[in-house]
């Protein structure tokens, strides 16, 4: 510890977001950097809204940090290996820049006032980018939709107690068929040396949306074997999003303020529903609002959706809310079909 | 010993500001409040200050450790 000058940030008012990119929907990320902002890697992974440190512990975190210390050691020497952890260019400098942020939050926080109001928390730089799109009539990019994904999108699920080790490899997946196997530890990806998960994740989100080809270098055994990932068009699709904070707003903006739970099969036959038709249960209908607008479109806790915008087979509720708002955009208005009672009810919800 | 004492402050860390949330008792401003007191006493964490922290690190040759961790 003595060998870092550890700094904890508490919120992103004034954050310099060309620095610091991270997956916004966590409640812990760590940068490891020198002082002129050159990142040496970063730690940090989420997969639960629940289970926050699932995917963390403090020996995978330990880990990263003797990691980073030999690159520091190591610099500028090994600023290859390092070249493209660096951050992207943003549209926007900083939180409070953008249009949802910049009339309620400046750039630092009051203590002399509400403080607790006054702080910009990192989901809500998330849910600024995405309304910049949904403001402008334009589609939610991928990489917003489906930021940071894990390394399970490819098929490896990593050891959290690890610097960065596999635990398994899904049958026929992506990271079968590259050649991975449970144990290898991943060294570098693309030339650049991986000090973590969160690292890994940084590199897969720096492939963008379309497809993509990586080369990684495992350790196996005492020896380092080349694998090359083929990332296939729409990969991203397969990170899950709906476990994430901001998939409440994404709620508002797809479905007009409901979350919706996609029915088991002993509750199907229970009501008589087929176990292949779309049966999404209404578990929470929003009453304040922007997430009140499927309440005043008629819509009840309860209610079972059978159609959603014409589509009638079984889907779960981020299916749905990922083709609500891909397919819709604001003020576009999105019908539904609910079950009630025995009866079937039409609804139009407005999107946002 | 240096990894041990390591892992104690940054347990001591997230400990303290999960304590802090689980304190019902106080409103999110005095928590807010309260989260910057306590961890401002604990002497290897400088408190939501970079550029501090990346004039210690120019000065030391050290290099940083930058935890987002939000406030209760």
């Amino acid at each position: 510890m003595d060998q870092f000058v550890s700094v904890r940030m508490i919120q992103m008012n004034g954050v310099d977001l060309e620095t610091f990119q991270f997956d916004f929907d966590m409640t812990f990320a760590v940068f490891f950097m020198n002082a002129d902002k050159t990142i040496y890697g970063r730690y940090g992974s989420r997969s639960d809204m629940k289970e926050a440190q699932r995917e963390i512990s403090l020996d995978s975190l330990a880990a990263a940090l003797e990691e980073a210390l030999a690159l520091h050691k190591g610099f500028p020497a090994n600023k290859a290996a390092i070249a493209l952890k660096q951050g992207r260019p943003m549209r926007y400098k900083a939180p409070e820049g953008y249009p949802l942020l910049q009339t309620r939050y400046t750039s630092s926080l009051d203590y002399n006032g509400a403080v607790a109001k006054s702080c910009i928390h990192c989901h809500q730089v998330r849910e600024a980018q995405r309304r910049v799109y949904r403001d402008r009539k334009q589609s939610i990019p991928d990489q917003l939709l489906h930021p940071f994904p894990m390394p399970d999108v490819i098929g490896l699920k990593m050891d959290p107690t690890k610097r960065a080790s596999v635990l398994q490899v899904a049958l026929g997946s992506v990271a079968a068929k590259a050649g991975f196997r449970a144990g290898d530890s991943i060294e570098t990806i693309d030339g650049q040396r991986i000090i973590s998960v969160g690292d890994i994740q940084w590199m897969l989100e720096q492939t963008g949306d379309k497809a993509a080809r990586q080369s990684w270098v495992v350790s196996r055994n005492g020896s380092d074997v080349s694998l090359n990932v083929a990332l296939a068009s729409g990969w991203r699709r397969a990170s899950p999003f709906i476990w994430r904070v901001t998939s409440w707003d994404l709620r508002r903006m797809g479905f007009g303020g409901m979350k919706l739970e996609d029915m088991t099969d002993e509750e199907r036959k229970a009501r008589g529903l087929s176990l292949t038709q779309m049966a999404l249960f209404a578990k929470h209908v929003g009453q304040y609002g922007d997430h009140a607008v499927a309440k005043r479109a008629g819509v009840q806790k309860g209610d079972i959706i059978v159609n959603f915008d014409g589509v009638t087979q079984r889907a779960t509720e981020e299916q749905a809310l990922a083709h609500a708002v891909r397919t819709k955009m604001k003020g576009d208005m999105l019908p539904i079909t609910v079950l009630r009672g025995g009866r079937k009810l039409d609804f139009k919800i407005r999107t946002q | 010993m240096k990894r041990l004492l390591l892992l104690a402050a940054l347990t001591g860390l997230l400990a303290g500001t999960a304590a802090q949330a689980a304190e019902k008792k106080l409103t999110r401003d005095q928590m807010v409040r309260k989260d910057k007191q306590d961890v401002q006493q604990i002497e290897e964490w400088i408190y939501n200050d970079l550029e501090q922290a990346r004039a210690e690190a120019r000065r030391t040759s050290k290099p940083l450790m930058v935890v987002f961790r939000c406030i209760p």
